[in-house]
């Protein structure tokens, strides 16, 4: 143990000394890349990469809130909503919608025609199916809403939208120049 | 495909007039008044 410090100190002593008398940087420590070159900045990136930083922006800068009005605009007429156009789409199945009202409390006093009840336990691991649910019937967007005002909707609709609202960028490119890897990208490219 | 949030929830939506709550199945008045009370 004694050895073993002594000879590490004996070489860096000897990288010091050899990195004050020469003008050539020192071969240990190893000088670190500037920061600038570290974080990806200043560096040529790739298109792929420049592709993926401008979903990441799009995606992140987008509102995800819907104003009642703007619901009640799209629902009530056909009509251009946010450059898509946003029609009133029947309900999926009818007699299997809505449970009896005895069984869910949160569904006191009505909900708004056309929507889906979904359980709030059982939302998580149903957002695959209800993606290509709402894939098939052709839906451009998505407007989620709670009878209970303190459930973290957010959360799931964040998720819904980080996992699919584009299938091609997955794989998340975040702004600090991070790759992270997604939850869904062992599935690859849809 | 899109994901919003509505805005104040279904109870901004119940309790913001005639023209929402036409839009709304089995919309019961009595029980939106009662929870804001």
């Amino acid at each position: 143990m004694l050895l073993h410090q002594s000879f590490y100190s004996f070489a860096l002593r000897r990288n010091q000394r050899l990195a004050l008398s020469t003008s050539k940087p020192p071969r240990w420590p190893l000088p670190r890349r500037p920061a600038a070159l570290r974080q990806g900045l200043g560096t040529q990136a790739t298109r792929h990469q420049k592709v993926r930083r401008r979903a990441c922006l799009a995606r992140t800068s987008y509102t995800c809130f819907a104003t009642k009005e703007t619901v009640l605009v799209g629902i009530s007429s056909s009509s251009t909503y946010g450059g898509t156009t946003m029609r009133y789409i029947p309900p999926l199945f009818p007699s299997f919608r809505r449970p009896p009202m005895s069984l869910t409390r949160s569904l006191q006093g009505g909900t708004i025609r056309g929507s889906i009840n979904l359980p709030a336990q059982s939302l998580w691991p149903t957002i695959p199916t209800l993606y290509e649910v709402f894939k098939a019937a052709g839906l451009r967007r998505i407007v989620w809403y709670c009878g209970e005002p303190s459930h973290p909707l957010l959360v799931f609709a964040w998720c819904f939208r980080s996992a699919y609202s584009s299938r091609f960028f997955a794989r998340s490119w975040q702004p600090g120049g991070e790759l992270v890897r997604g939850p869904y990208r062992k599935q690859g490219r849809r | 495909m899109e994901s919003v949030v509505l805005l104040e929830g279904i109870k901004g939506w119940a309790t913001a007039g005639s023209e929402y709550t036409r839009w709304m199945d089995e919309y019961d008045q009595r029980a939106w008044v009662t929870t804001d009370a």
